[in-house]
């Protein structure tokens, strides 16, 4: 039987500032091929833990391991195949692109023929030859991407990937970020505040606050986990007879567009409801899950801790 | 082992080559020997009089305002150079690439080094050009009509960039440390001027004449070196000194210990960006 590999695995780490603790004892895998999302709230410790797997900070306590190399002994082996980009973009703004990317190629021995190929990737060719500083920060970040991208990666590390982008972009790097996972294979490993896009790629979730891990494991487990049930919003030709008969099976609200929400204890109950509604003889218009699930199960999740 | 750190040394340097350029230490490293050379050329165009040897006593010049000024040169020069990477967020990528921590550390020290070099080559270009300028406005000055006095730039020039490496080494150190632009700089200019602010009160008090051992004190201070040989260096004798005097290769010696402690101090940080 094939064992699914982790790219990244921390074990106990705990790590400090001065006199401030940031992580405690936390345990983390990354499972190889996985989007792996990372959440949690300011100062919950994401970032820190992303600089401990970079060598950015030096691990108080604790194994972290890249590809299974640990990060204190091999730091160059694990990076070697990792690409990231943490926090504020880095980037030469007296420079233009291809200069900026450049660099990264001289420092990592990579043929600068790449330069054009995570150009086009990024979307940012046509202004390349821009210097940084005229960047809108969005194109800083499609560029950051682009860097990390630079030595075609097994695993890319990004801090808030999505950060300063318009709707527009947002969906071309979640693209590329599907393509790059499905197609070519690459373990994703990020950070971001906006659940919703976490929720649109991610196959696997951690949740981290007040430095502990409350949560890791696929997408789905944390949504089908009941923390709060999953909400179904039922819209029928019959809404009276509908919230009357779904009402005496499953707790039951009624939104502020008169619209019917269904709270079950598993996603799976759904297609219950759609049979008590058929057998009753009610024509269906809507049945779908309530959106922003992953935010509710999040915030659930911190009110408990 | 061996081979990965210098591969990936030369690396670091060659992408510290490419950044480096456009910003405002390389644009200082051109300009300061210029500043320097038209000084001294404005001082030629007013002297009443005429050397017969122009060459040497022009690059001696040169040589001593670029030797009065390079403290301040290169505590500028090493706070620009380091601060390309704080102000653009430069460290976390620079320190979170598959190479030794000691080629980053390194690899910017060298480029930093090759900056000083830079400007005193720089420094030959423009005494070059401009000497013949000066003659023509002045035309009693016969450059074009003698040889240029190559082993007398080699000897000064050598000498004053090694005479900045004390200053650069513990510079490059306080940036690294201090972590900021104002603090490293704030640190070199005291150190700078303290010893001038001395060597000034010395001179009003009337005991600099009977100070000369007082004065020799300084050249043990390395924000002061320069300083010092700008006096030494022009002799009423015109006595050649030795272009490494016994007092520089104690500098470099301990700028040598300075580097080596600042690496291993870099080594063994927790946080790098």
């Amino acid at each position: 039987m094939n064992q699914v590999k982790n790219v990244i695995r921390i074990d106990n780490l705990s790590f400090g500032y001065r006199n401030k603790q940031v992580l405690d004892s936390i345990c983390l895998d990354v499972p190889e091929g996985s989007i792996f999302g990372f959440l949690g709230p300011n100062g919950a410790g994401k970032t820190t833990t992303i600089k401990i797997l970079l060598g950015l900070l030096k691990v108080d306590d604790g194994h972290v391991s890249l590809f299974e190399k640990d990060i204190n002994t091999h730091r160059i082996e694990g990076l070697k195949s990792t690409g990231a980009m943490v926090e504020d973009p880095s980037l030469y703004e007296h420079l233009n692109a291809r200069e900026n990317l450049k660099i990264n190629c001289a420092i990592r021995k990579i043929s600068t023929t790449r330069i054009e190929e995570v150009l086009l990737q990024v979307g940012l060719t046509a202004d390349a030859h821009r210097k940084v500083r005229n960047y809108s920060s969005g194109m800083k970040q499609r560029l950051a991407l682009a860097q990390a991208l630079l030595p075609s990666p097994k695993l890319l590390m990004l801090d808030e990937p999505i950060n300063g982008l318009d709707p527009a972009g947002i969906i071309e790097i979640r693209n590329l970020l599907l393509d790059l996972n499905q197609n070519h294979g690459i373990t994703v490993f990020l950070s971001s505040h906006i659940l919703p896009e976490i929720e649109k790629l991610c196959s696997h979730v951690a949740v981290i606050n007040k430095r502990n891990i409350l949560y890791q494991g696929s997408m789905n487990g944390l949504l089908n986990t009941g923390i709060n049930g999953a909400r179904l919003i039922v819209e029928t030709d019959q809404p009276v007879k509908t919230k009357e008969l779904l009402s005496r099976l499953y707790p039951v609200e009624v939104s502020g567009d008169h619209k019917i929400i269904v709270i079950l204890s598993d996603r799976n109950e759904a297609k219950d409801v759609a049979k008590h509604l058929v057998d009753a003889g009610i024509g269906i218009l809507l049945l779908q899950p309530e959106t922003h699930e992953l935010e509710a199960s999040f915030l659930e999740l911190l009110k408990d801790n | 082992m061996k081979s990965l750190l210098i591969t990936d040394f030369f690396n670091i340097y060659r992408g510290e080559w490419l950044k480096t350029r456009k910003t405002l230490a390389f644009w200082m490293t051109i300009l300061f020997p210029f500043f320097c050379t038209i000084l001294v050329s404005l001082k030629f165009l007013g002297d009443k009089q005429i050397p017969t040897e122009p060459w040497p006593m022009f690059m001696k010049q040169v040589n001593n305002v670029m030797s009065f000024f390079l403290p301040f040169f290169l505590i500028l020069l090493v706070s620009f150079t380091t601060q390309i990477e704080y102000k653009n967020h430069g460290w976390k990528q620079l320190y979170s690439q598959p190479v030794p921590r000691l080629s980053i550390f390194l690899g910017k020290y060298l480029m930093i080094l090759t900056l000083l070099v830079v400007s005193v080559l720089f420094a030959l270009i423009i005494i070059s050009g401009l000497a013949p300028i000066v003659q023509l406005i002045r035309p009693g000055l016969n450059f074009t009509g003698t040889s240029f006095d190559y082993i007398t730039f080699v000897r000064l020039f050598t000498h004053t960039i090694l005479g900045g490496v004390f200053i650069m080494t513990l510079q490059y150190w306080f940036c690294i440390r201090l972590r900021g632009f104002m603090a490293p700089i704030i640190t070199g200019v005291f150190f700078t001027i303290i010893p001038i602010a001395y060597v000034m009160i010395l001179g009003i008090a009337g005991l600099l004449k009977k100070g000369k051992e007082i004065l020799k004190v300084f050249e043990y201070d390395p924000y002061s070196y320069p300083f010092s040989t700008t006096f030494r260096i022009m002799p009423a004798d015109n006595a050649p000194s030795p272009i490494i005097p016994d007092i520089l290769q104690l500098h470099l010696g301990i700028a040598l210990a300075i580097l080596i402690l600042a690496a291993i101090d870099n080594h063994f940080r927790k946080v790098y960006a």
